[in-house]
């Protein structure tokens, strides 16, 4: 099924777009009230896009400090050039240590590599403890949101899957449903011998890593377990401590509306001698992924700085409508659909830079500035596109640069007006009139009727 | 002031009113407005499908034709804005390169021209109508015409705006998005629908001929009453020069 017929579906899903019009519209509801109230907004926007800028001409330089930084507490650093090595790497460390049950962290990484998926199939267990992911693992979905990954699913849905799955009677009161929920982790987290989470960002300077949430798991599932296994994309890292800040700030405001997630984790090593808590092994795996070849191409690699914090995908006039599943990439929205070009192993992903209106209304929100319609619109480049259509922008450009073919088309359109409906089949007709009437192109062009009658008309 | 009218090739061929309304009204204040004949399409739609070279064949013919003119005037946000954002880009590194970016600072919307650059708000047009206004995107975000189409409306006598919901939200045109994605792009078209119909108003307004072709062929579908009116044609309509 094309992608087209993706989007098309989820389109004709009344249910779900009832459902993403609320969440989105509440999203961006508290997230403006949070810029009203931060006067410096903008400079926290200069601030943010001037440390993630560092990063894309420093980047070797911040991942040897970050290696560093936490070989030198006992941690195990690890490289993964693709999905497969990554989940490979996981696989061994929990093989190696008996691990089958254990808890996982929110991790948009761990959904790009199809962790899951890799470690069920080789009998593994992963229990996901974020309450989004827990719902999308319970009806075998895919995050719909990069912040909220149950965002396509109503209050109903989740009464009607945890209630399901804890075999309760039906309730979607959302108190009772977190309690019921956060029983049944309890003791997911008290046995489990493993925790694996992602990372929001990655300290070069101090080796830490960060991690943020709103509901205490994450400190759970990285602190409670012997081992902490964290999966690290390399476009995480940042130079200073300092630069939390900005950061932090920005990425809760943008993602939630909240002034900052109710917690931040920062994770620098496994047990200390001092430590009273903390993993005795934590093992890093630093994942590239395409991430370096998406640097090394001029036209994407601004989009390497994104935060995650989501509200392309909110502010988007196609994602708010039809959530993330249809784009059929980890990563939804104007940022994903960058992405998608390099980390995506489906070759057609390359036309998602193509379903979007270039409105632009991503760029103006977004909290590192990234250019993101001008990119889209330039990978535009890049794609193989069908003949017919090459022929015929090729055609159409043979008019438009030549005032003379101009002129003949200009009369060409109104010979052949009669005749339109002859032209139905023809794809970018048929593609407009699916949904509206053609115009009606008046007797003569604006040009025609000036040559004829010029400045000497009435006025 | 001499004045060059840029005349997007849509607006020549399906709205050549749109065309004649800023003409009008360019004169009616005094100004030389001159039409240059070769004129045919900036490279818009080329370069937003991707094909680049084939925008810059097409470019090419804009720079020749309006390369000697001081100041030029469209009736479209995003034309103008195709020839001052992209025009750069487009060229980078070819011969051009240097009179595109030249060219960019030339090129003005039609009511950012009138309020900001000849600093004219009254045009002394008259018009009991309701109106609603979309705001075009890249007029809006590339460009930052809000503020003008109002100022230009507030001063027209009997014209009553009524703010739509969500008026800065895309209608869904997009150029080849809109026949390539006709769900998504009639969707889009369908919210923009809704919310001005909701304003109870007879006319939506905008800045960007193409936005209004594509809402225009919508709302004829769904036999919706309402119309679409460009800015031009109606400022011209209100002074009595169309």
């Amino acid at each position: 099924m094309s992608r087209r017929q993706d989007f098309a579906r989820s389109l004709a899903d009344l249910d779900l777009r009832r459902k993403m019009a609320v969440s989105m519209a509440q999203a961006l509801g508290h997230r403006a009230a949070r810029v009203a109230e931060t006067p410096e907004w903008e400079a926290l926007r200069d601030a943010a896009q001037a440390i993630r800028a560092y990063g894309l001409t420093h980047l070797d330089e911040m991942l040897a400090q970050f290696r560093h930084q936490l070989e030198a507490r006992g941690a195990r650093v690890h490289w993964a050039a693709d999905a497969e090595a990554a989940n490979r790497l996981i696989l061994d460390v929990l093989r190696a240590r008996g691990v089958t049950r254990f808890v996982k962290g929110k991790s948009m990484a761990t959904e790009e590599t199809r962790l899951n998926e890799a470690l069920i199939a080789a009998g593994l267990d992963p229990v996901e403890t974020d309450l989004g992911e827990y719902l999308v693992q319970l009806c075998g979905d895919r995050p719909a949101h990069p912040t909220a990954p149950a965002v396509h699913l109503s209050r109903q849905d989740c009464g009607r899957l945890i209630c399901q799955h804890l075999g309760a009677p039906y309730t979607d009161d959302p108190t009772t449903l977190s309690l019921m929920v956060r029983e049944d982790l309890r003791s997911e987290f008290l046995r489990s011998p493993a925790g694996i989470t992602g990372a929001n960002f990655a300290v070069a300077e101090t080796g830490t890593v960060v991690i943020v949430d709103n509901e205490g798991n994450q400190g759970l599932v990285s602190a409670l377990p012997d081992l902490h296994i964290a999966l690290v994309g390399i476009d995480k890292l940042i130079p200073r401590l300092q630069d939390l800040g900005p950061l932090l700030r920005l990425l809760a405001r943008n993602a939630t509306g909240q002034t900052l997630t109710c917690y931040t984790t920062l994770i620098s090593g496994p047990r200390q001698a001092e430590d009273a808590d903390g993993p005795r092994e934590l093992h890093v795996i630093l994942l590239d992924n395409g991430r370096r070849a998406m640097l090394a191409d001029p036209t994407a690699r601004q989009a390497m700085t994104c935060i995650r914090c989501g509200v392309c995908c909110n502010i988007c006039p196609i994602y708010s409508k039809v959530g993330g599943h249809p784009y059929g990439f980890t990563y939804p929205g104007a940022v994903g659909s960058i992405w998608a070009a390099f980390l995506s192993a489906d070759p057609g992903a390359e036309e998602l830079a193509h379903i979007c209106s270039l409105c632009g209304a991503c760029s103006e929100v977004c909290p590192v500035r990234n250019e993101l319609s001008h990119t889209l619109a330039a990978m535009r480049r890049r794609r193989h596109r069908p003949w017919a259509e090459r022929l015929g922008m090729g055609a159409l450009a043979a008019v438009l640069a030549r005032p003379s073919l101009y002129r003949l088309g200009t009369r060409l359109l109104r010979w052949a007006h009669p005749f339109r409906r002859l032209g139905a089949a023809v794809p970018p007709i048929r593609g407009w009139t699916l949904g509206r009437e053609l115009p009606h192109p008046p007797s003569r062009s604006f040009q025609e009727s000036h040559r004829r009658w010029g400045g000497h008309r009435r006025e | 002031m001499q004045i060059a009218l840029f005349v997007p090739c849509h607006v020549d061929q399906f709205m050549p009113q749109v065309a004649e309304a800023a003409y009008r009204l360019l004169r009616s204040l005094g100004h030389n407005v001159v039409v240059p004949e070769a004129q045919t399409c900036c490279g818009q739609p080329a370069y937003n499908a991707g094909y680049w070279p084939e925008s810059r064949r097409i470019a090419r013919n804009f720079l020749r034709v309006f390369g000697e003119h001081g100041t030029i005037v469209a009736p479209s946000g995003s034309c103008v804005s195709m020839v001052r954002t992209n025009y750069p880009g487009l060229f980078a590194g070819e011969p051009e390169e240097a009179a595109a970016r030249a060219l960019g600072h030339r090129v003005h919307e039609l009511s950012s021209f009138l309020v900001d650059i000849l600093q004219v708000t009254n045009l002394g047009a008259e018009l009991p109508v309701t109106v609603t206004v979309h705001d075009s995107c890249h007029a809006l975000r590339e460009l930052g015409v809000r503020d003008q189409p109002r100022a230009l409306l507030a001063q027209v006598r009997g014209l009553t705006l009524v703010e739509m919901a969500h008026s800065e939200v895309c209608c869904g045109f997009g150029g080849l998005f809109s026949v390539k994605y006709p769900e998504l792009s009639t969707a889009m078209a369908d919210e923009k629908l809704d919310n001005a119909l909701a304003t109870g108003a007879q006319y939506l307004v905008g800045v960007e001929a193409s936005c209004l072709l594509h809402l225009q062929g919508r709302l004829r579908r769904r036999a919706l009453p309402l119309q679409t009116l460009h800015l031009a044609e109606l400022l011209a309509w209100g002074k009595g020069l169309l």
